[in-house]
């Protein structure tokens, strides 16, 4: 795995500030003998970096971090203005959403002109014509005008041209984020495939869930330089707690233990690695007739140092507020407080608490059971209860030591609870592909009503070796 | 040299070359109601208005003047839609040209090519013109293919340095608005190339036989209205001028494509 397709060595990429070239002041300064004196940036600066065969690379950054410039570098649509660059193999790039696409040409004649253009010979593109419409899922409406198609239909069609045109690189540029759910797993489904048949993938996206998902190693770009280069967890994680110092986010630190509050969710991670997945911690609240997770609430930040935090959110579907105080003890506990404030004639059904953790944790354990997670997630909606803790709600899973990193062992109880509150530990379905673990409220059979403000404590411990 | 290797590009590209000239004349005539019949009506009106104008309106004493015209008209519509259809080939694909390699001059080229579809329905309505108005149809007819590289040569080369420079130069546009008015007024379209020589003299009329659609013009006409055959001079100054323009937009694409990415 030493051979590498991709070398770039001392990139630069220099532009003109003012891209637009007047006739006149050309011609002025040909006449004059001058040279050009124009305010420069440098778009990429200095880059190295090196992509072995057969390995799936990730690029993160934020907007106007030069990624697009990179990437045009690296399709040889442009020069580096220095450097040096050597690219072993067809490259071959997943336009955006259509590019490429006449939308008065249909489905048959684009499959065709964007087959070409991405470098397919004609005699392939018959070949493989059936199983692209296939694979795109367009059926019969390939015969129609591509302005007709629906947005999924256009980028569906345009990934499945770009995933036969078979390169030896494949740089995929941020289309992954649209689609249906179904089409995604499938585009994902054929970036495995094409991984495992030994052929390199350039990743580069701001979507840190695909990376983390697709890549094995990571470059972060900042303002045109490389800022980090690392495996997958280690670099995203140091960009999240970058990008979330920029946006207002809040990050509680101690020891190997991070928290971060991201617009009604907790992200739990340990030494860099996050251990929570898809939705992470929140809360939900169901009404009669409808519920809410605090993703869907809109939050303000109240208070917030190095281990402390106070949030509040407003529910958007009911007249709900939750104020969440959230704190380190040290370095293995977490101490969450959550109040709840209802109006009088709200007819409150349940709330609940849930944590989504990674299923790369396979055994569990309430207070009085424990057990390991099937492994098969199954296809169909809803969840799978594996096992109700009685008495003391208290649920976890157990420590996993990986390759190279610990999961630590996570456990959660209600401490002050006010009300009943059963525990649950469930597989996701196939879709999120998580471990949960879910404290909800046992619903009030005689409709009484609810005090106007709940409060309940709970406590989530992290690396404990073991539990009594 | 990399002329060569950028004409051995090109034609290691040549299907992508093919599908974009398709895509061309489909779109062109996809959407209207009429979609090619446009081909033939707008050709035709035009013949008509310029014949009602000249030939009854200015009295010109030609024999067979709608011929006369059209067979004039036919290179000349080919070169002004090359050069005005192509202008902005680079910033209307700034999506591809931002994204994929391929040679750039393909997608100027491609709707050089596409354009001969048109060419072709103009060419086969003016056959019944021909025969409508007494005009033989002679084995000379067998110089076409010649004939379309030399116009192929003119039109693509002019359209290459037009929709080259106008990726760094929007004012390219204008110029070339003026290049193709001036360009119908100052080549023997309506009118004869004899009336020029005769009322004409000295530097003028060396400056008026600089244009390179003379020769061209002079070609059709001997090919499908005079008998005559064409004084050999001019044509082989339209050749020369015509290989020396393919060969500048060429090497101008060659020098600058790997810019363009930038610019659009």
């Amino acid at each position: 795995m030493t051979d590498s397709v991709i070398t770039l060595e001392g990139i630069g990429k220099q532009y003109r500030r003012f891209s637009q070239n007047f006739l006149y002041r050309d011609i002025v300064r040909w006449i004059m003998g001058r040279r050009a004196q124009q305010a420069d940036f440098w778009a990429l600066r200095n880059v190295t970096l090196e992509v072995n065969r057969g390995e799936s690379v990730g690029i993160i950054g934020e907007n106007g971090s030069g990624k697009s410039t990179l990437l045009k570098v690296l399709s040889n649509v442009t020069d580096p203005t220095c450097g040096r660059i050597t690219i072993d193999g067809r490259v071959s790039a997943l336009l955006e959403l259509g590019a490429g696409f006449h939308p008065q040409l249909t489905g048959r004649e684009n499959i065709y002109l964007n087959g070409v253009i991405l470098g397919m010979p004609k005699k392939d593109i018959d070949r493989l014509f059936d199983r692209i419409v296939e694979f795109s899922g367009i059926g019969e409406f390939i015969d129609q005008p591509v302005m007709t198609y629906s947005s999924g239909m256009y980028v569906r069609l345009g990934f499945a041209i770009a995933i036969h045109v078979d390169p030896d690189i494949l740089i995929i540029d941020e289309v992954l984020a649209v689609g249906d759910e179904e089409f995604q797993r499938k585009c994902k489904k054929a970036i495995h495939e094409f991984h495992e048949r030994g052929k390199t993938i350039l990743f580069v996206s701001h979507d840190l869930a695909a990376i983390r998902e697709l890549c094995t190693r990571v470059y972060w770009l900042r303002k045109g330089e490389i800022r980090m280069v690392g495996g997958r967890d280690e670099v995203t994680f140091s960009y999240l707690n970058h990008v979330s110092a920029i946006q207002g986010l809040a990050t509680l630190t101690r020891g190997s233990l991070t928290l971060l509050f991201e617009r009604g969710k907790l992200i739990l991670f340990w030494r860099g690695i996050e251990l929570t997945k898809n939705c992470c911690i929140f809360t939900e609240v169901l009404s009669s007739s409808n519920s809410q997770a605090s993703m869907g609430a809109s939050w303000d930040i109240l208070e917030f140092d190095q281990t402390k935090l106070t949030v509040r959110g407003a529910w958007k579907l009911f007249p709900v507020e939750q104020t969440w105080r959230v704190e380190l003890l040290n370095e293995h506990t977490i101490r969450w407080n959550v109040e709840m404030t209802l109006p009088n004639d709200f007819n409150l059904r349940s709330d609940s608490i849930s944590f989504m953790l990674t299923d790369r944790y396979t055994s569990w354990f309430t207070s009085t059971d424990s057990g390991s997670f099937p492994e098969e997630f199954h296809d169909t909606f809803g969840q799978r209860i594996i096992g109700i803790g009685d008495g003391t709600p208290e649920a976890g899973v157990q420590e996993r030591i990986l390759s190279g990193i610990v999961l630590p062992s996570i456990r959660t109880c209600m401490a002050t609870p006010s009300g009943r509150f059963f525990v649950q530990v469930t597989n996701t379905d196939a879709k999120l592909q998580s471990r949960t673990i879910q404290y909800s409220r046992i619903e009030s059979k005689d409709h009484q009503r609810n005090p106007p403000i709940c409060r309940y404590e709970i406590e989530c411990i992290i690396g404990e070796t073991t539990h009594e | 040299m990399r002329l060569i290797d950028h004409l051995r590009q090109i034609y290691q590209y040549r299907e992508i070359l093919y599908f974009l000239a398709l895509k061309e004349v489909k779109v062109r005539y996809k959407m209207s109601s009429l979609g090619f019949l446009w081909a033939i009506v707008l050709p035709f009106g035009q013949m008509v208005i310029l014949s009602f104008v000249f030939s009854m309106v200015m009295r010109f004493d030609i024999e067979a003047y709608p011929v006369f015209l059209m067979v004039g008209l036919l290179p000349w519509t080919y070169f002004s839609m090359v050069v005005h259809g192509t202008i902005g080939s680079i910033p209307d694909n700034a999506n591809l040209v931002k994204k994929v390699y391929f040679p750039r001059d393909l997608l100027p080229i491609a709707s050089g090519v596409s354009i001969l579809f048109d060419y072709s329905i103009s060419l086969i309505v003016l056959f019944p013109i021909m025969l409508f108005f007494g005009v033989p149809i002679t084995p000379r007819i067998l110089w076409l293919p010649f004939i379309l590289v030399l116009q192929m040569m003119m039109a693509i080369g002019t359209c290459l340095i037009f929709s080259g420079l106008n990726v760094f130069y929007r004012d390219v546009r204008y110029i070339k608005d003026l290049v193709l008015m001036i360009g119908f007024y100052a080549s023997p379209i309506f009118y004869p190339i004899t009336q020029v020589n005769r009322n004409l003299s000295g530097m003028l009329l060396d400056i008026y036989h600089l244009n390179p659609m003379i020769g061209l013009i002079d070609l059709y006409r001997s090919m499908f209205y005079t008998q005559t055959i064409p004084p050999l001079w001019p044509i082989v100054y339209t050749f020369a001028a015509s290989l020396a323009l393919l060969l500048t937009g060429l090497v101008l694409y060659d020098r600058i494509e790997r810019r363009f990415a930038d610019l659009v």
